[in-house]
């Protein structure tokens, strides 16, 4: 049995084990931890828990995935998530699909304050999912825009994907955060867009909502404050100095538990609730990771991302397509994989391979986001699709992701236009450094 | 260990060649892997006639440097990179010796003396890993400031961020200015955005991080070092045939620390250089004057004896180590003001 | 039983609380960080300590994100299989995650012992000792590997109790055809 075989094989039994139920991070320790013990003997499997596990635990870039994410929480249990939905419909509500433009909208904004999609998801979904079917909008579309929407919470910064991609490539976190923010933007026009041609093809889909008057659509402005207000920090702070990008995430999250404070929402229950999602969030998070990094190790020493480097850059194909093939491998990874788990895994196979042939990393990075927004809404492994099936049982599952399919098509055209316009990502960046 | 389970050599196709796996702190585009790690790879198998296979697995994939003692001991790569910073607690303290500042002023110096004290204090008991040659240094550390400093003065209320132990912050204090704790992947938009106004950082890995850009003016001055050591896995190592470990112990003993050294040189020159073109007319490469050197040296005598009195608590013979390490550096020509 | 399946979720619970205390002190010691440095006094060492606030942070969650069965897995094929068969396959995966989680808590008991015993190490600026962190790790991953046992034990009774549930209703229909 050649030694790749046994990495191979290691996968395949990784994939078998998921689609059992058992959890991603088991399922990818497990094989990993069985084929180190028999190519390297106990002590060197030891030694490699060992190591993995305090690095990647005694790591203060890290420290941001659980500050974003108590910040979304905070943020959620504010209200301001319903506040942001109202304030959409009160604008855009009349169009027909006028709703689901308004989740992409809330999204959006959410994303501003949330470093995960998992939670822009899930926040965002409770209040659109209720007032779409409440309206009578075609379930797959609302569950669509809802999935698609929440994809941008990785997108827009803050975000806990732009964190890992900057921990595995050496990339400055502060430039990739920033380079998220005009693709978010574009990202959210190209998912209205979608919107508004499909139910202008098919007025079934979605009914005309109700009309506000000019003067309740100004006022309904206001809820957008604390968001801003929140960015501002945020951002803001990062910019004039005040914050390093790690430091950023913990006032972020100080900040939305003020506006908790001064909106007078946050009870000690509903505190105790937003710090039990991020630690259950975070627990799942550090647990794939580190059974990535296993995987990582065991496919090393099995050469397999030897293979797939000596198969990307022997072609003679230009390097454009070399980047096609690279975008399609992600895609079809993308339908199968976990994203933190996929990104952990590949990063490093693929990094050298895209360095030599010059892409820019933080171009790169920003594509690699927009890569796993996509799996994280194409089946049968779409966990956004999974968590909004989670808050909101009366759409199943085959409806989301029937409907998520639709904004595949948005996701890819974005790329296309990085590739043709890549200063869509890197001149915020670029005025900045 | 079982020799037999200590490398993951395809056994079918090449049941007498013996794989080694390498695993490197450094990624393919870093210096070193071009001219250390890969010329060593090959040097081995030229030297054993083809019998033993080395495998660079670079980008720090099988481990990083802070657990790389125990990743080789335990044999989850076969040959790594120790760097001193990480085995503070271990029997090679002594080598941190290499650390204190204004040790070396150039990585030629670091090199020899270091390879110097190698052979007068390895602690030849200290059998976890087997080392593949003496301990080397780095290309020294600088000080990459965002406004110009040319006398110590001019430090004073300066916010200067410093990677490691105690010994820079003191010395940063000593200074006048306020030291910084700050993770590396931090410091070039904290200088950017005056978060920070100096950092003290190596200078080919200062120019990697592009802090030139943001902090123009380099004070050119020997601040620390990190020394570096090549082990192996002791139990793959006894369990080399006796040519392989003959080729190893003679033949490319000196071959690592050299490569090391003259690719740091090298790299270090062109730096500068490159530096020197980016930042013109935006800053410069400071070199102080022998008097203000001299000054901010001064301090750095409380942080040598500290060290003496860290080494005796741990146990060594700290008067007797700093004895014999002064009397190196003499020889290299090493000029101390204490 | 019951005092063993107790004490379990006493500590299962107590981690979950300081976790919820970490996090808040990481959330204040980040900003006061910052603002200590702004204002010309930064805390030296903060890098080292909210670095180490991480793992304790992760350890602390890692039991509780157990118990509230928060581990991502796909349910896509399972979810339309028969219960029963969906118990066997819950059972499989209590075992693999006692599998990994006590092969950690192994690795991690020698570490705190050799950490403890023979060979303390320190963080490099603060010098604050690693083996208090090493312990806490064993400890998540110990409390990991009980839970899963608990969770296994829970679905044999499911299953025991199934089949008990079908003999009732094939002795009932006995009892039916003989009574007919
Ligand atoms: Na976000
Ligand atoms: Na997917």
């Amino acid at each position: 049995m050649s030694i790749e075989f046994v990495g191979l094989l290691v996968i395949i039994i990784m994939f078998i084990l998921m689609f059992l139920r058992i959890p991603i991070a088991i399922s990818m320790a497990v094989p990993s931890i069985i084929a180190i013990y028999l190519l390297r003997g106990e002590d060197a499997l030891f030694g490699a828990i060992e190591s993995i596990i305090w690095s990647q635990s005694n790591n203060y870039n890290l420290i941001t995935i659980p500050m974003f994410i108590l910040m979304g929480q905070l943020i959620f249990y504010s209200g301001i998530s319903e506040d942001l939905f109202t304030m959409f419909r009160k604008i855009i509500g009349r169009i027909r699909g006028g709703m689901a433009l308004a989740t992409i909208g809330a999204s959006g904004i959410f994303a501003a304050a949330s470093g995960s999609s998992l939670a822009t998801t899930g926040t965002i979904g409770v209040i659109a999912a209720k007032e779409m079917l409440r309206n009578g909008y075609n379930k797959p579309l609302s569950g669509g825009a809802i999935a698609a929407g929440g994809t941008l919470g990785i997108l827009i910064p803050p975000s806990t994907m732009f964190i890992i991609y900057g921990m595995l490539t050496e990339q400055s976190i502060g430039h990739l955060l920033i380079a998220g923010i005009l693709p978010g933007i574009v990202l959210v026009i190209l998912f209205m867009l979608t919107i508004a041609i499909v139910t202008t093809i098919n007025k079934d889909l979605a009914p005309k909502g109700e009309s506000y008057s000019w003067k309740e659509k100004i006022l309904s402005l206001r809820h957008t404050f604390w968001i801003l207000f929140l960015f501002i920090i945020v951002i803001g702070g990062m910019y004039a100095g005040i914050f390093t990008p790690t430091e950023a995430s913990g006032a972020g999250a100080f900040g939305a538990f003020l506006i908790a404070l001064l909106k007078r929402k946050l009870t000690l229950k509903k505190m105790g609730e937003a710090l039990a999602e991020t630690l259950k969030t975070t627990g799942f998070i550090f647990s794939i990771v580190i059974g990535a990094f296993l995987l990582n190790y065991l496919l090393s020493i099995t050469r397999v991302p030897l293979l797939l480097e000596q198969f990307l850059t022997n072609t003679t194909l230009p390097p454009m397509a070399i980047f096609a093939c690279i975008i399609l491998m992600y895609i079809l990874l993308g339908m199968v994989m976990e994203s933190f788990a996929m990104i952990v895994v590949t990063i490093p196979i693929v990094l050298p391979v895209i360095q030599s042939l010059g892409f820019d990393l933080i171009w790169f990075g920003v594509v690699i986001v927009l890569v796993v927004e996509m799996a994280l809404i194409t089946p049968p492994v779409g966990i956004n699709c999974f968590v909004l099936n989670g808050v909101v049982p009366e759409l199943k599952l085959e409806q989301i992701f029937k409907g998520a399919f639709l904004f595949i098509i948005p996701i890819l055209v974005l790329i296309v236009l990085l590739v043709m316009f890549p200063e869509i990502a890197l001149f915020l960046p670029e005025k900045m450094g | 260990g079982n020799n037999e389970k200590s490398s993951t050599g395809d056994s079918s196709s090449s049941k007498d060649k013996i794989e080694l796996m390498l695993g490197s702190p450094h990624p393919t585009v870093h210096h070193a892997h071009k001219n250390v790690y890969l010329p060593w790879e090959a040097e081995v198998e030229e030297k054993t006639n083809g019998k033993v296979a080395v495998e660079v697995f670079p980008g720090a994939q099988l481990g990083g440097p802070d657990t790389a003692l125990d990743d080789v001991s335990s044999g989850v790569y076969d040959v790594g990179l120790l760097t001193i910073n990480h085995e503070l607690d271990t029997p090679l303290f002594p080598f941190s010796i290499g650390t204190l500042p204004f040790a070396f002023p150039d990585t030629a110096t670091a090199s020899n003396a270091l390879k110097k004290f190698h052979e007068k204090h390895y602690p030849k008991n200290f059998n976890k890993v087997t080392p593949l040659g003496p301990f080397t240094g780095t290309d020294p550390y600088i000080l990459f400031s965002a406004k110009p400093i040319e006398k110590v003065e001019d430090l004073k209320g300066m916010k200067v961020s410093f990677l490691g132990g105690d010994a820079l912050s003191n010395l940063i204090t000593a200074w006048g200015a306020t030291p910084v704790s700050m993770d590396a992947t931090e410091v070039y938009q904290s200088l950017e955005r005056g978060t920070i106004d100096a950092t003290i950082f190596s200078l080919v890995g200062g120019k990697g991080f592009k802090f030139h850009e943001v902090a123009p003016y380099l004070v050119k001055i020997g601040l620390t070092n990190v020394p570096i050591l090549l082990v192996a896995n002791t139990s793959v190592y006894d369990g080399l045939p006796d040519d392989v470990k003959g080729v190893l112990e003679n033949d490319l003993y000196g071959f690592m620390p050299n490569a090391f050294k003259e690719s740091f040189i090298n790299e270090e020159e062109s730096a500068l250089a490159t530096m020197e073109k980016e930042i013109e007319g935006k800053g410069k490469v400071i070199l102080l004057s022998p008097e203000e050197e001299q000054k901010f040296m001064a301090p750095a005598e409380k942080i040598w004896d500290a060290w003496v009195e860290e080494a005796n608590s741990k146990g060594f013979d700290g008067e007797q180590l700093m004895a014999d390490f002064k009397q190196i550096l003499e020889e290299e020509g090493v000029k101390l003001p204490f | 039983m019951i005092k063993v399946f107790n004490s379990i979720r006493f500590f299962t619970t107590l981690s979950k609380y300081l976790g919820y205390t970490s996090l808040s002190i990481m959330v204040l010691f980040l900003t006061l960080a910052s603002i200590y440095r702004t204002f010309g006094s930064p805390i030296l060492g903060d890098v080292e300590i909210s670095s180490l606030l991480m793992v304790v942070l992760i350890f602390f969650a890692l039991p509780f994100t157990q118990v509230s069965d928060a581990h991502i897995k796909i349910g896509l094929i399972v979810d339309r299989l028969p219960q029963k068969f969906q118990l066997f396959l819950d059972i499989l995966s209590s075992i693999l995650t006692f599998f990994v989680a006590i092969i950690i808590a192994v690795v991690f008991y020698q570490t705190s012992m050799i950490l403890l015993i023979e060979n303390p190490e320190f963080s490099e600026l603060l010098n604050i000792p690693l083996s208090p962190l090493m312990v806490i790790i064993f400890i998540s991953f110990a409390i990991w590997a009980l839970e899963s046992v608990l969770k296994l034990m829970e679905d044999i009774k499911k299953i025991i109790n199934s089949k008990e549930v079908i003999q009732e209703q094939v002795s009932q229909e006995q009892v039916v055809g003989e009574v007919e």
